[in-house]
């Protein structure tokens, strides 16, 4: 009886810190997902570098994104990204393409959230 | 397709394995809470299953904290009457004494249909004949029969049964059981010379039993066609 005690134990906090640090690693992709996009809406930065940032910042995110996370926006979010190269020659809609990504990272971040609305 | 083979073997070891911990309780007869973590388990590994999109990990935390949970329930369950109580609820008599009590009955919300069902698979076919009926947390029923419809035993008839211990197999599939020869009294040179005996060789063996006073029950393999 003991040992299964141990080992029901040690299930618990296998799961509680896989929780946790998938929660983290999610946490820190969002973050620097995040940057990529703010740089290139509010930061002083041509489309075509900022650009090459996000495309970076996306291919290491969205791996962690489809281990951790099943979400519509993550589609949505995939889509204006990739598009993004196709609009460096337009300031304007490469601008309010980074901000629609934005929402819907946002999106996506709250979805994840510890909160009372989201458990229920 | 193959991705979700390799998903399908890493799920299906999984429960495999979570309930092989979390013991013989959740195969056999299940508790109230025993029930619904079955129930939750099967319905967690299938998400994964029908939609590759949707992260694995997510189901093997999950399993993982219900197999837990399950097993800190059933190891509080053991050290707390109360707990036990809460979490599994008490057997109720509803024949007490060979009356039907009928206010348990109507209190279990359990029919007449209900019992006398539970007394045919018991083959017993008379409610008069019952002197105890009870309710399990479980859900089964356990009869006990008034003493003049009872089974005959030994002792009733003064008679005095040796022990013959328990019938164990000690060869299975041409393999030797070495781990039942204590329950059945048998050693290596008994069971050598058995299988002299039998004349049989040890891989043409399906089954060899034995017990106590070392009576051997020898059945012999179906020679492949």
């Amino acid at each position: 009886m003991t040992k299964r005690v141990i080992l029901s134990v040690i299930l618990l906090l296998l799961a509680l810190s896989l929780s946790v640090s998938s929660y983290f690693l999610l946490q820190k992709q969002f973050a620097s997902l995040g940057e990529a996009l703010e740089d290139a809406v509010y930061a002083d930065v041509s489309p075509e570098r900022s650009g090459e940032k996000i495309a970076l910042q996306w291919k290491k995110s969205t791996k962690i994104f489809h281990i951790f996370l099943i979400h519509s926006d993550l589609s949505d979010l995939q889509t204006e990204i990739e598009s993004l190269p196709d609009l460096t020659n337009d300031a304007e809609r490469y601008r309010i393409s980074c901000i629609r990504c934005l929402h819907l990272l946002d999106g996506v971040r709250e979805s994840v959230s510890l909160s009372f609305e989201n458990i229920l | 397709m193959a991705v979700q083979l390799i998903r399908l073997l890493i799920l299906y070891l999984l429960i495999l394995v979570c309930m092989r911990l979390m013991g013989r309780r959740q195969i056999g007869e299940l508790q109230t809470s025993e029930l619904v973590i079955t129930i939750l388990l099967s319905e967690i590994a299938a998400i994964p299953l029908e939609n590759n999109d949707t992260p694995i990990l997510n189901s093997i935390m999950a399993v993982f904290m219900l197999t837990a949970l399950e097993i800190l329930l059933s190891a509080i369950c053991v050290k707390s009457e109360k707990f036990r109580k809460l979490s599994q609820g008490n057997p109720i008599t509803v024949i007490r004494a060979g009356t039907l009590d009928q206010g348990a009955l109507k209190k279990t919300r359990i029919t007449l249909d209900d019992l006398m069902e539970a007394m045919r698979e018991k083959d017993v076919f008379d409610l008069t004949q019952v002197q105890y009926a009870i309710l399990e947390s479980n859900g089964k029923i356990s009869l006990q029969l008034k003493p003049p419809k009872r089974n005959v035993t030994a002792e009733m008839l003064e008679i005095s049964e040796p022990d013959s211990g328990m019938v164990c197999p000690v060869i299975y599939d041409g393999k030797i059981q070495y781990e039942n020869f204590s329950l059945c009294g048998m050693d290596k040179q008994k069971l050598n010379s058995i299988v002299r005996q039998s004349g049989m060789p040890l891989k043409d063996i399906l089954l060899l039993t034995a017990d106590k006073k070392g009576v051997v029950t020898c059945i012999r393999k179906e020679e492949k066609p």
